[in-house]
């Protein structure tokens, strides 16, 4: 039944895709009205795919690495749909935002099913979970600023070097694409230092220690301080539009370290598979 | 295609015709419509209509085909009577359209395509409003009606399938465009004019009429500020203040006859920090320049020259002008439509002739069958009407079937062979049992066939019907 729903899912996103392809030559309401349509069915499926795999998961107490990254993919939607529903609108994300969507689908469909989080016998804390949904979540909100920030470094580029194309055209104003922005750092933010925490707290509460400076933790810490510092200047000196998104790609090149990188390949804590 | 009227357009446009003469044809000053004129003076043409925009002066006429001759002299007459031009200066600078051109040029002037900037909105609206003079003095008909109809709901499907309209065209506006596109929406933006001149103000319209949250001006001498500050209802700077109003702005409209940059680079950086590097779109419109062009090197700051915005404004004509192909391929397809429209037009009324007739005589018949059965339940009454109006249909199914396949062909001959066969232009006239009588002997003698018993077991039931 999940594998139903997971193939259902992947394919109406899919459709769903060359629909907002369609709005992006067009820019007609109606191809983004059924693009957005269709993308909610899929949303759906994918939804009730969630339902019946965190059932599995808890009666097994067997979380595949393929899963965070299947989890990624519904949240990215997730984020879309929160954004539409918000008065920000940049409905053209979608052509952007669901290639990166597609790309966990496949990744999380080809990764072997035996990569296993190293975890696996703590899930019934009550810390694990909410250390891993509030990791999963800051990773989504982060994922999202980076295809916003690409959106706005390509219009910003057309629009200071006096070359009005394609990008100009299609694009929603560098103003809410810069908003945008802000608020995935915001809540990016909230949620990294929530995973840190509960990490934290759970690794005391489980093996007896808080901090241990394993590679994924210091990796994470980086990636916590750019955020950190990215808000401080945004706030007080007023770092935005250019510099906030390329400082959101700076946070993307260490995320993807610490996700693949050290998440599969690294020697330790939280090594997935080992 | 054999119908008979025209549809004959006679105008002159900004391509054909200078200045000097269009105005003198648009009947500004005479106290009485064109088309009243006409109507008075030139009765020979079925239906009207008059167009005159500052690009154009075009007559749109529906004339019987055989007035044709006799109508263009008395309207060359009455333009000569009207002008102070003689016919034979004039004729060269119109042209003349019909039918088939006629629609399609009426549709591409809706649409713009013939306008001086390609795709411009108003000329929809003055269409629409020389359509409503045309019912005012009641020289639209049938054929007119149908056609701005037809015109509007073209000009519509091009707006909205092409980017005929897409794109500014307008300096001011391109302006307005590239700020939305910076600064989102502009309800919570502060506009800073810098110089009080003709130039800034018109600029700053847009902005004003989309509702930016305030205006700062800013000029050499503070007086013409003032002035310019109580009319957009905003604040006034004087040159040495510019500083304080920069930090306020989002959008800057620089405009001074000044003959150097009176915005230097240092001046915009030492701003940036307290403004907390808002974005900042600086729009110079002066020339020479205001503004020091170095200052687009600066972070979150957007610097157009009138230059940059030309340029901007020339790629999106020539893309109107790529747009206008598309709108030309839709607007034949219509215009095929509409001739098709036309050609039913010819064989329209002998349908609804054709319908009356029969419906008449149904009702007759009704009428004296009810009065003999007068014990019929609402029910059986119904059922009859049912009865005869399918009959009816029926029966009819066949000559319209016969004028619609045929009238391609053979064109008028299929109409007026129907007309002869169903007396339609003669007066309406009872037909009485003996005419049927006698008709039916005649039948009876003459085809000894099968259909014979038929026919005549009918009108057996249909007597016993009517005793």
């Amino acid at each position: 039944m999940a594998d139903l729903f997971f193939f259902l899912s992947f394919c109406i996103y899919l459709i769903s895709w060359i629909g907002f392809i369609f709005y992006f030559k067009t820019l007609k309401k109606e191809a983004l009205k059924y693009a957005q349509l269709v993308l909610l069915v899929g949303f759906c499926f994918h939804t009730l795919f969630w339902i019946l795999k965190i059932y599995q998961i808890f009666t097994t107490s067997l979380l595949s690495f393929k899963h965070l990254l299947n989890f990624l993919s519904w949240e990215l939607v997730f984020i879309y749909f929160l954004f539409t529903i918000s008065p920000i609108k940049i409905y053209t994300t979608g052509f952007f935002l669901l290639p990166l969507v597609l790309i966990f689908f496949l990744l999380s469909f080809f990764f072997p099913q035996e990569v296993f989080s190293p975890f696996s016998p703590h899930f019934k804390s009550f810390w694990f979970p909410l250390h891993a949904l509030t990791g999963l979540l800051s990773h989504g909100f982060l994922l999202f600023g980076v295809v916003t920030s690409l959106m706005y470094i390509l219009q910003e580029r057309e629009i200071k070097k006096k070359h009005l194309g394609l990008f100009f055209k299609k694009l929603p104003p560098l103003e809410y694409l810069d908003r945008v922005n802000e608020k995935c750092l915001y809540l990016g933010f909230i949620f990294l230092s929530f995973a840190m925490i509960s990490g934290a707290i759970w690794s005391e509460l489980a093996f007896g220690n808080y901090w241990r400076w394993s590679p994924k933790e210091v990796i994470t810490l980086i990636l916590w301080l750019i955020y950190a510092v990215l808000i401080h200047q945004r706030i007080l000196i007023g770092w935005r539009g250019k510099k906030a998104s390329y400082m959101f790609l700076l946070g993307f090149s260490i995320w993807l370290i610490s996700f693949f990188v050290i998440n599969l390949f690294s020697k330790g804590f939280h090594t997935y598979g080992s | 295609m054999d119908l008979d009227i025209t549809i004959l357009v006679i105008g002159l446009n900004h391509k054909t015709a200078p200045v000097e003469i269009r105005e003198k044809l648009a009947f500004k000053n005479s106290s009485l419509h064109p088309l009243e004129k006409l109507k008075k003076e030139v009765s020979s043409f079925k239906e009207g209509l008059f167009l005159s925009t500052c690009n154009r002066v075009e007559f749109y006429f529906i004339l019987e085909r055989n007035q044709k001759n006799r109508f263009l002299t008395d309207f060359f007459s009455f333009i000569e009577n009207e002008s102070s031009f003689k016919w034979k200066d004039l004729e060269p600078h119109f042209y003349f359209l019909e039918n088939e051109k006629a629609i399609k040029h009426l549709f591409e002037v809706a649409c713009g395509l013939d306008s001086l900037v390609i795709g411009e909105p108003q000329i929809l609206g003055q269409v629409k409003s020389a359509y409503k003079e045309a019912l005012n003095y009641r020289t639209s008909g049938i054929v007119l009606n149908r056609l701005l109809h037809k015109c509007f709901s073209v000009a519509k499907k091009v707006r909205t399938e092409t980017g005929i309209g897409g794109g500014a065209v307008s300096i001011s506006y391109a302006a307005y465009r590239l700020a939305k596109k910076i600064l989102g929406s502009l309800k919570d933006k502060v506009v800073l004019l810098v110089g009080a001149g003709e130039m800034a103000e018109l600029a700053c319209m847009h902005f004003v009429s989309e509702g930016v949250k305030k205006v700062l001006i800013a000029n050499r001498t503070l007086s013409k500020a003032v002035e310019l500050a109580e009319k957009f209802r905003g604040e006034a700077y004087s040159l040495d203040e510019l500083l304080n109003a920069l930090i306020k702005a989002d959008i800057v409209i620089s405009s001074t006859g000044a003959p150097n940059c009176i915005i230097t680079k240092n001046m915009i950086a030492s701003v940036l920090k307290p403004r907390k590097y808002k974005p900042l779109f600086v729009i110079d419109i002066a020339v020479p320049r205001d503004v020091d062009p170095e200052v687009n090197n600066l972070e979150n700051v957007y610097l157009y020259d009138i230059d940059d915005l030309k340029s901007v404004v020339e790629k999106n004509l020539k893309e109107r002008e790529k747009e206008a192909t598309r709108a030309k391929t839709i607007i034949e397809a219509e215009v095929l439509k509409f001739q098709k429209w036309l050609k039913e037009l010819g064989f329209y009324p002998t349908l609804r002739a054709l319908n009356e007739k029969a419906e008449k005589l149904r009702q007759k018949e009704l009428a004296k069958t009810f009065k003999k059965l007068k014990n019929l339940s609402e029910e059986e009454k119904e059922a009859i009407e049912i009865l005869t109006r399918s009959l009816i249909q029926k029966l009819l199914y066949y000559p319209i079937n016969f004028i619609k396949k045929s009238y391609h062909e053979e064109g008028k001959y299929a109409i007026s062979l129907i007309r002869q066969i169903f007396e339609l232009d003669e007066p309406f006239k009872e037909i009485s049992d003996e005419d049927l009588n006698v008709l039916s002997c005649e039948i009876d003698k003459d085809i000894p066939s099968d259909s014979q018993n038929d026919s005549s077991k009918n009108f057996n039931s249909k007597k016993v019907l009517i005793q």
